[in-house]
């Protein structure tokens, strides 16, 4: 590879005093650390009686040294918290102490900073399933089947990262199988049609019993439950697939004001149907309208729209003439299919001559190379290596090296010599490429990253998918490592729609959205929330769209824990009891004065997400808020420690029997970083409604009635004592630098794919420092990261 | 996972089948655990099959009494469902799945008890599960993504697939295609190994991981590609015909029950799931006038109830000989039962009301120690899964917990 030497010769530039710097690590600890670590605390930490497998003792070389990062930082914590040494021994000097954490903060830092930069901050790993399934869906204009590849796991709530993703026997056959597929199915098919047609379908009657949904006479079907038997069409069902425009005749049927309603596809006849939510429309009242949105429509897909928040007026086996409420009237829907040729036919065969395009899709794909009239032995191959060039490039994100290409037309030639059809032998290296390691894996040198791995940093990280053929090019030429070509690269990728996937994916894995759909709130207590649907959905968009706005205008990150807007619409606004907001759109509004809402951790989806359907848990929202707002690393319990089972016959409401808890000395210390937070959000119910007092089940008409009050007064960590959510905000709002900190981290670990450790915290102040000046923007933040070594090197 | 039953085989010799012995000790080894999980699509009227008093000296319901003698080889559960089933016949999508809100729309199913089993076995036998169902509909089995399986139905078919010799040609096709996959996996393993040099040490611990996955695969493919062209066990009796009569459901939960039988016999698989779906129409059972699904939506009507009694009286009837029948299967001195975990019931307790909790589940052989009524509370059910965990783990799948519920469950042993 030509790069290496290069980054060698960067390596050296980089870290002249490498040799300095591991010197410098491991004599200090000899010295310094190493006596008092003997004195105070080799009693119960030294390798005769290692507590809590912990060993503290013992003479340690730099290799040693350089591999236990966790160890040490967890050391740095516990004696920073004031657990270590336990409160039955005597406390560390305060000049113990300090030599101790200077040694871990300074040389031990740089230590194993310099090793991850050396060895990489990540490590290999594959293509998450929506990368995967965007880059096809980028480069052929297909997803992959729903179910055709498991789910990723989760770490710190991201998938980007590496241990998140492993590759089981089953999810390699299927990278064989999809690849398959698409080729059998969709390229070069003889007698493909010219144009495009459009499916028109008519409204359906009732699937479920004659009478459930109303038939007028015109042949408008009307329905009336917000469930899936609703909005059925006539034998609708999509035979190729990829983005369609689809409209809709429809209007809200006894009704005055608009029936927002969900375009939802899928399996529309299976038992039980498995759906996706595609689009929200608002049906306006009184006459049909045409709506038209764009969707993506899977092959063999159905379609329903469901009406929002109508609960379920007409059960099974009830005449939907009797009821009197509103309803969503249907007429029919039309849908445009993609352009023809279907795009992954276009580009793949793009450099085919037109005569051999039309040979080879006349015979039924089974031309062999002796019938061939269009092309001759060298002509295919030539026309061969000039498509591999160029897909190849496209598939794994830098140019094949010559001997690859070789290799796939010697392949194809040793095939086509062979006998085998023309069609067969090109789309068998398809197949090639896609079951590469090049295609479904994330590919790094260790070291600076080349200027393709850093285009697919890029993309990955700003549109979840493959590099368009404008950044590839900017790569392949060596200028994406300019500073200023990298920026203006970054606000391409920024300001294309594309971006979009960004804002979703990292909205949903920083603050845990994934989860909106695990708890259904009780339906008894929050009768309100459950009878619609679409505030769930709404409160997605809302974050969403909070995100989206303070990244696309560069508000600054403060905006996450006191904004003086909100993103809402209309059930929204009702659900927040603030002022009225008309339709089903979102956008934002300014709040009231002193308002409790504004900024992230009070809205809807996240105070959901925070709780389960029952009751919400201060210390959950309260280590949420820490984590994922501040940056600030809540360790889980030390094992050593036993659960006590406090009294709590004499308590009342959680944060009462939080207190008992908290009496306990090795308990209260931990807990003071992040109760308060959760008592000041105890404010908001589990579906993030404001509340002062705590809802109890009750017999009566609306099944729940206002129990013991809310109690949202706390202490910060710092000593501060607040008496709600809106004085907490005023104080978190004071360092924004702090929630700088902790957004950075998680971009850090989203874009790159490895979490932001201790070793990283220097680099991590550096990229927030560089925001200073501008209000710690969340877009010169993320500009600042790209830029950053962090991003840059693997 | 692919699914061998697709596909159909040639055999070289032929291999003889010793009377009524288990074929699976052929080679002398320890005889291997089976499950059979049964699920009526209808369910099972709860005061006739629900024992009153929990424990060992329960007095038989009429069900029970249907089961006679094999008292002692069977524990029945109340007091037992899946969570947020909804109420409705999706649940039975669900069964084995216990994947909640079959009815919201944003439903995904997840693996089966089954699949789960399945993955157990690996490719020791030449089917990893069987999945049948009495008509066209086979909602039980879900792969381990979720997806629906196509089961088969028909019996020709199941027995052409387990005991007869495929076509040459079918048979040296499905190889081909199978080795093609092998290569393709080869080539795979190769280019992953082959970035080992090139990248850094952190690498590779996930170039080996994900290389052993690959390499797994392969040898799955390969040892398919070793079933495809070994002999089939040869069964000393004419294929059976399809029973046309859909009304004879009797008939045809029997010849299931029967060619399942001989499928664990002769190890051809060791997880066989059956799904009994309800008629829409009269059954063909003496002393029945009225249709199936009718006389479950029974509205309280003696008339209706003793009429729904005599169907699933003769449902429970042919399981009763399919227990027998594997009871009566000697495996090195044990019978086949001991070794098999047969699971009936049905994802609808209350049927008439479509409710899904307080299911009617019973569990024979499988070796645990029967002869009991364990009854839940009607009102706070136990999970189901918890019974699933218990199933797994005595097929010998080390497991905690299915579908996000722990086990195993108490009071079986």
């Amino acid at each position: 590879m030509k790069i290496l030497p290069i980054a060698v010769l960067l390596a050296i530039l980089a870290a002249p005093a490498d040799g300095g710097v591991q010197e410098d690590a491991a004599t200090p600890f000899q010295s310094h650390v190493l006596p008092i670590l003997q004195s105070r605390c080799a009693k119960c930490h030294g390798s005769s009686k290692a507590k809590a497998n912990v060993v503290l003792d013992g003479t340690r070389g730099l290799d040693r040294l350089s591999g236990e990062g966790d160890l040490w930082f967890r050391v740095r914590d516990q004696i920073q918290a004031g657990q270590m040494p336990p409160p039955e021994e005597t406390p560390l000097q305060p000049a113990e102490r300090e030599k101790i954490l200077a040694w871990i903060r300074g040389e031990f830092t740089d230590l194993v900073a310099a090793k991850r930069k050396r060895e990489g901050r990540r490590h290999l790993r594959r293509l998450t399933r929506s990368e995967y399934s965007n880059t096809l869906e980028d480069l052929l204009g297909i997803r992959p089947p729903l179910d055709a590849l498991p789910q990723d796991g989760r770490v710190d709530g991201y998938e980007k990262v590496g241990s998140a993703l492993p590759l089981t026997p089953e999810g390699a056959l299927s990278y064989l199988n999809i690849a398959e597929y698409l080729m059998r199915s969709y390229v070069l098919k003889p007698n493909a049609p010219d144009a495009s047609r459009t499916i028109r379908s008519v409204a359906k009657e009732s699937e479920q019993s004659k009478g459930h949904i109303l038939e007028l006479g015109d042949g408008t079907m009307v329905s009336f439950n917000s469930d899936v038997t609703s909005g059925p069409f006539k034998n609708f069902s999509v035979q190729v697939p990829g983005v369609y425009r689809v409209r809709v005749s429809v209007y809200a049927y006894q009704s005055e004001k608009p029936l927002p309603f969900g375009i939802y596809v899928g399996s529309t006849w299976s038992y039980p149907q498995q759906l996706e939510f595609a689009g929200l429309l608002e049906a306006p009242p009184g006459k049909a309208t045409v709506l038209e949105t764009e969707i993506y429509l899977r092959e063999g897909s159905g379609a329903r729209l469901i009406p929002f928040g109508l609960g379920v007026p007409v059960p099974k086996n009830s005449q939907a003439s009797q009821c009197r409420g509103p309803g969503l009237a249907v007429q029919w829907i039309e849908a445009v299919e993609p352009e023809r040729p279907l795009k992954i036919d276009r580009w793949l065969t793009a450099d085919f001559p037109r005569p051999l395009s039309e040979e080879l899709r006349s015979q039924n794909g089974q031309v062999v190379l002796k019938q061939a009239k269009s092309v001759n032995r060298a002509e295919f191959l030539s026309v061969m290596q000039a498509t591999f060039k160029r897909i190849g490039a496209r598939f794994y994100r830098r140019d094949l090296t010559s001997s690859e290409l070789q290799q796939i037309v010697n392949e194809i030639a040793r095939q086509i010599d062979t006998g085998v059809p023309l069609a067969a032998a090109f789309q068998s290296q398809v197949v090639d490429l896609m079951t590469s390691p090049d295609f479904f894996c994330v590919i790094e040198a260790p070291g600076p990253l080349r200027d393709v791995a850093l285009a697919s940093r890029l993309s990955y990280f700003l549109w979840n998918s493959t590099p368009d053929e404008r950044l590839l090019d900017t790569a392949r030429k060596g200028r994406l490592r300019d500073p200023k070509v990298l920026r203006d690269e970054t606000e391409r990728l920024l300001k294309d729609p594309k971006s979009e996937r960004f804002v979703k994916e990292f909205v949903d894995q920083w603050l845990g959205l994934n989860a909106i759909h695990d708890t259904t709130p009780d339906a008894k207590l929050y009768p309100e929330y459950g009878r619609n649907e679409l505030i769930k959905y709404s409160s997605v968009w809302e974050t969403q769209g909070f995100f989206r706005r303070v990244l696309m205008e560069n508000l600054g990150v403060r905006a996450f824990v006191d904004a003086p807007w909100a993103y809402i619409n209309e059930p929204l606004a009702r659900h927040y009891g603030l002022p009225e907001v008309s339709g089903a759109s979102l956008r934002a509004v300014t709040l009231p004065e002193s308002s409790p809402f504004g900024g992230l951790w009070t809205q809807s989806a996240v105070l959901k997400v925070t709780a389960n359907g029952t009751a919400t848990s201060p210390v959950k929202r309260g280590v949420w808020v820490a984590r994922r707002l501040l940056g600030i690393d809540i360790p889980p319990p030390p094992p050593t420690v036993t659960a006590i089972e406090p009294d709590t016959r004499g308590a009342k409401t959680l944060r009462e029997q939080l207190e008992l808890h908290r009496n306990n000395p090795s308990c209260a210390a931990c807990h003071a970083r992040f109760d308060p937070y959760g008592f000041a959000l105890e404010s908001f119910d589990v579906t993030g409604g404001l509340r002062t007092q705590y809802r109890v089940a009750d017999s009566g008409r609306t099944g729940w009635r206002e129990g013991p009050a809310v109690d949202p007064s706390g202490t910060t960590p710092e000593g501060a004592p607040f008496r709600g959510i809106v004085e907490l905000r005023r104080m978190l709002a004071r360092n924004p630098q702090q929630i700088a900190t902790g957004v950075t981290r998680h971009l850090v670990t989203y874009a790159t794919g490895a979490p932001a450790t201790p070793a990283d915290q220097k680099a991590v102040d550096a990229v927030v420092q560089s925001a200073s000046a501008d209000n710690y923007g969340l877009r010169t933040l993320l500009h600042s990261l790209i830029d950053s070594d962090l991003f840059r090197w693997k | 996972m692919i699914s061998r039953r697709h596909f159909l085989r040639a055999g070289a010799a032929v291999l003889a089948l010793p009377r009524l012995e288990s074929l699976a000790l052929a080679d002398g080894k320890a005889p291997p655990n089976r499950m059979v999980l049964i699920c009526a699509g209808f369910g099972f009227y709860g005061s006739a099959f629900f024992p009153e008093k929990g424990g060992r000296d329960y007095e038989p319901s009429d069900y029970m009494k249907v089961l006679g003698d094999l008292r002692d080889q069977f524990t029945v559960f109340s007091g037992i469902s899946h969570p947020q089933m909804g109420a409705d016949h999706a649940s039975e999508s669900c069964f084995l799945t216990g994947a909640k809100n079959p009815l919201s729309n944003t439903f995904r199913n997840t693996v089966s008890l089954d699949t789960v089993a399945a993955q157990q076995v690996g490719n020791a036998t030449r089917f990893p599960l069987l999945s049948l169902g009495t008509d066209d509909s086979f909602p039980l089995t879900k792969t381990s993504t979720g997806a629906s399986v196509q089961g088969l139905s028909r019996p020709s078919d199941i027995f052409a697939r387990l005991f007869l010799t495929g076509k040459p040609a079918e048979v040296a096709q499905e190889v081909a295609r199978l080795k093609h996959g092998e290569s393709i996996l080869d080539r795979m393993g190769d280019r992953l190994g082959s970035l080992k040099s090139k990248l850094g040490a952190a690498d590779r611990q996930q170039l080996a991981d994900y290389s052993e996955s690959v390499r797994d695969m392969e040898k799955q493919l390969h040892a398919n590609e070793v079933w495809a062209t070994k002999a089939k066990p040869v069964i000393p009796e004419a294929p059976p015909a399809d029973i046309a009569d859909k009304s004879d459901v009797i008939g045809r939960i029997r010849l299931l029950f029967h060619l399942a039988r001989l499928a664990l016999r002769t190890d051809s698989t060791r997880v066989v799931s059956i799904f009994i779906r309800g008629l829409d129409m009269k059954p063909k059972i003496d002393g029945v006038t009225q249709d199936h699904h009718g006389l479950t939506h029974h509205g309280m009507n003696p008339a209706k109830i003793d009429e729904l009694r005599i169907v699933e009286r003769a449902e429970l009837g042919a399981f009763r000989d399919f227990v027998a029948s594997l009871r009566e299967t000697k495996e090195n001195g044990a019978c086949l039962l001991d070794r098999t975990q047969v699971l009936i019931g049905s994802n609808l307790g209350d049927a008439s009301g479509h409710g899904t909790t307080n299911l009617p589940i019973l569990l024979a052989g499988g070796g645990f120690r029967h002869g009991q009524h364990l009854a839940g509370d009607r009102r706070n059910n136990t999970p189901l899964g918890k019974l699933f965990v218990s199933m797994l783990r005595k097929f010998g799948v080390e497991t905690e917990s299915f579908a996000n519920i722990s086990g195993p469950i108490d009071g079986l042993a």
